[in-house]
């Protein structure tokens, strides 16, 4: 194995365990949760109804009859066997529970990254290319104020707009992809802008500011002198050093959009990640949100070696430096 | 409007905006007034048979099984009552009447009971929904497994017996004369036990389930073997729409054709959008103190803050003057009432300022638990400024759902917010929540009187013994305070122009509506 292959192993290696050490301080702390509730979690959950037997099963259930630890362990144990408990509620599986909500809230992401993009790109390679421009200056203003409305406004109004005035796209509900494809499209359209529009906001300004960071380089003026093309300059000279921010942005949202889109999924009743864990948490329900809270984790992480591998590709000078 | 209720609106207001976009935006100029009832059935035209009825729900339902209390809770009764059958209702101002049954009659002391089932009813799998099913059913509530609140009211049963197969007797440990109101909710539904976990129960209906995401969506289709008369949709679609508002925009976009509905500003809104409006006095808003816990152990500190508070300001301001004014434990259409109703204190600051001083607490501040969705904090708003009118800081604490419910079980809290649709049967609101050693007495109050006063109630088969009692019971309640009542609400469903069958709830202190009623105009 040559040295370079030794220290790329070695900083895998590193980065694995400095992973595997978050995700266990993170399930350890998910395990916690009834174990930190004041009181009894099992009678917070069944009332002062419950019988003695009935708060004793509870408990049980709740791993409350052995420490933490070792509820832990026992966890991780069952985990890698696939079975990450089942909820209190519906007895059902949370891996079942997980594996019909997760799809629908990556579907639900995927559309609002789109929607992000598809608006974020051009405005702000535009408001970079002429800054202070007429174009800059309204999207200046209008990604102020589009950062200013809260998520459930902006889903409200479009709700008002399109399926209570205009009647083109339903207000709540969700079709499976699988059921009829163009029926989950309508419903997909409105969560979807709702987080899209609040996000493009954001990806506007992070891009716009780096844009024009990287415009200022002497390169770019030496292609420019060369005479490059305006598309061809921004799109295959600046657009991809700028995009690290936005890679980092999109990576950030793929796990916190697994336990994160809660509003927008309550709002337009998407039978998400979201919904599910709102649900779990009014009803107490830990091994549910014990699986969300663990599964995301897992996403987090995963997005962050994705994030970086990634920047790798996009600037491979990342790789050189560390060399 | 009063100077201080037109402040005390713009507080509320203020406050509201900040958690709603739809607070305090119904119009003037729209229909008001409580119980503004279903335009009704009389209006609706012949019915209508086929389609698919299309029903919102506020909250998730876990299993579909009775022995889930959420199932049985008022809001989702309409998806209950498609696949059970009550054995009791609650009808008009609380009454309970048989539904299934046929009679439930008392011994003369109300400690053994008669239960006269109808005849032929079957389960939707064809069989027989005779007494052994109910003794069965009631059995399986009772036990600790099943997770059933209702395990409590079952405890209270001695003995079951099958007199005949339309018969049961009920021998009860101590007299009940409310009796049959237990079998309003989960125990009332009978079921037979699901066949595994993923499996609903299995009941006689007059719907069947076709399928069903547990807290997102049922689909039902109509029972064919059904007792009584069909249902008109061919089919029920439930959805779990928990936003207040995207579920008002849902009916009014037409993906909705009914929906529970609980917010005053969407009820007094729904008629201008041309929908259909069926509500009821269904919800009483209260607070709570903690009478184990200093200074709210001595009467005269909740005796000034219930002097302090201006019930109808409340009632304008974040009801919009659609309910009642709340003055006691027995509620407004209760058939108790006829006896008088207890003397509720007037709005007097000064008379607070006074109790407060002569109990050494001038200074008095506390913090409110509420739950942190619009009307509660509207409520709480009120409230902060009346009681500082009376010179007392109080401190809005809100809280989601499950902690709110953590403190009033655990009884952590000093004074706390608590809407109930408890109070729509007297009965079981006196027993449950004033008992000495009742599951909800958050409070901790322990006051003999009221106790022997509802005891005796509930030992007599006398309505008229029984109300004096009651009345008695009520008075010790509002003269030594141990909660101060504020509003009598109004709940219900809204719907579309094409729902035709909504009933008049009007008079219902539990809006419970079977949707096997209601049909689509084409």
């Amino acid at each position: 194995m040559t040295p370079t292959a030794l220290r790329t192993a070695g900083r895998t290696a590193g980065r694995l365990g400095r992973a595997g050490a978050v995700l266990l301080l993170v399930t350890v702390t998910a395990l916690s949760l009834p174990h930190l509730m004041p009181g009894s979690p099992a009678l917070a959950a069944l009332g002062p109804t419950a019988t003695p037997e009935q708060v004793t099963a509870y408990e049980a259930k709740l791993g409350l009859d052995e420490n933490v630890f070792a509820a832990t362990w026992r966890w991780l144990g069952d985990a890698l066997h696939g079975d990450l408990g089942h909820s209190l509620s519906t007895g059902v599986a949370v891996t079942t529970e997980l594996a019909d909500r997760i799809p629908v809230t990556l579907e639900l992401f995927v559309a609002a990254q789109v929607v992000a993009l598809g608006l974020a790109l051009p405005v702000a390679l535009r408001s970079a290319w002429r800054p202070g421009g007429a174009v800059d200056r309204i999207a200046t203003a209008g990604a102020f104020v589009w950062l200013a409305v809260p998520g459930f406004v902006l889903g409200l109004l479009l709700i008002w707009i399109t399926a209570v005035q205009l009647r083109i796209l339903p207000a709540t509900g969700w079709t499976p992809f699988t059921e009829d494809p163009l029926e989950n499209l309508r419903h997909l359209v409105l969560p979807a802008l709702t987080l899209g529009l609040t996000e493009a906001a954001v990806f506007t300004r992070t891009l716009r500011s780096q844009l024009i960071d990287t415009l200022d380089q002497t390169y770019i003026s030496a292609a420019r002198s060369r005479g490059m093309g305006t598309a061809r300059l921004l799109l295959r000279r600046t657009l991809r050093p700028s995009s690290l921010p936005l890679v980092t942005l999109i990576g950030i949202g793929v796990g916190t959009s697994l336990g994160g889109s809660v509003l927008v999924e309550s709002l337009f009743a998407v039978p998400g990640v979201g919904m599910l864990v709102s649900g779990a948490i009014n009803g107490r329900d830990f091994p549910v949100v014990q699986g969300v809270v663990v599964v995301s984790a897992v996403a987090v992480v995963a997005a962050t070696f994705a994030v970086d591998v990634l920047y790798r590709t996009i600037d491979p000078r990342i790789a050189d430096e560390r060399r | 409007m009063k100077r201080h209720t037109l402040v005390l609106a713009s507080t509320v207001c203020t406050a509201a905006l900040a958690l709603t976009a739809s607070a305090c935006s119904a119009s003037d100029d729209t229909v008001s007034g409580g119980g503004t009832a279903a335009s009704a059935a009389k209006d609706d035209g012949p019915a209508v048979d086929g389609g698919t009825l299309r029903i919102g729900l506020d909250r998730p339902f876990t299993k579909l099984d009775p022995a889930d209390s959420t199932l049985t809770s008022m809001p989702l009764m309409i998806l209950a009552n498609a696949l059970y059958d009550p054995l009791m209702v609650n009808g008009d101002n609380g009454a309970v009447q048989p539904y299934l049954a046929k009679s439930f009659t008392p011994n003369a002391d109300a400690t053994a009971w008669t239960l006269e089932l109808r005849e032929g009813v079957t389960f939707s799998d064809g069989k027989p929904l005779d007494a052994q099913a109910v003794i069965d059913h009631v059995n399986r509530l009772a036990k600790p497994e099943a997770k059933c609140a209702c395990a409590v009211d079952a405890a209270g049963i001695g003995g079951m017996t099958v007199n005949s197969p339309t018969s049961v007797g009920f021998t009860l440990k101590s007299p009940n004369a409310a009796f049959p109101g237990l079998f309003t909710r989960s125990l009332g539904y009978v079921s037979e036990a699901p066949a595994g976990a993923d499996n609903p129960a299995v009941g006689s209906g007059p719907y069947t389930l076709e399928s069903v995401q547990p807290g997102v969506s049922a689909t039902l289709t109509r029972n064919p073997s059904y007792w009584g008369a069909k249902g008109h949709a061919d089919k029920l679609v439930y959805k779990v729409l928990p936003d207040a508002d995207s579920r008002y925009q849902s009916l009014r976009s037409g993906d909705a054709d009914l929906v529970w509905a609980e917010t005053p500003s969407q009820l007094k809104q729904a008629p201008a959008d041309g929908l259909r409006v069926a509500t009821g006095p269904g919800s009483t808003s209260t607070v709570v103190f903690n009478t184990k816990v200093a200074p709210f152990d001595d009467p005269r500190v909740r005796k000034a803050l219930q002097y302090a508070v201006d019930r109808s300001a409340i009632e304008k301001v974040v009801y919009l003057d659609q309910g009642k004014v709340s003055d006691g434990p027995i509620g407004s259409t209760s058939p108790y009432r006829a006896q008088g109703t207890a003397d509720y204190p007037a709005h007097d600051p000064a008379k607070a300022r006074a109790l407060l001083a002569e109990a050494g607490h001038s200074d008095l501040s506390f913090e409110y638990l509420v739950d942190s969705r619009p009307e509660g904090q509207q409520r709480a708003t009120a409230l902060q400024q009346m009681f500082a009118e009376a010179g007392v800081k109080m401190t809005i604490k809100p809280l989601d759902p499950a902690n709110l419910g953590t403190a009033m079980f655990q009884r952590k809290f000093q004074v706390m917010d608590f809407v109930t649709s408890m109070f729509g049967d007297t009965d079981t609101a006196l027993a449950s929540l004033y008992m000495p050693d009742a599951p909800y007495n958050f409070t901790g109050w322990n006051n003999a009187k009221a106790g022997q006063a509802i005891a005796a109630g509930r030992s007599t088969v006398d309505p008229a013994q029984r109300a004096r009692s009651y009345q008695e019971a009520a008075q010790e309640v509002v003269t030594d305070a141990p909660m101060l009542f504020l509003t009598e609400n109004q709940v219900g469903f809204l719907a579309s122009a094409r729902t035709g069958g909504l009933p008049d709830v009007s008079k219902r202190t539990v809006v419970n509506v079977s949707p096997a009623l209601l049909w689509v105009k084409k």
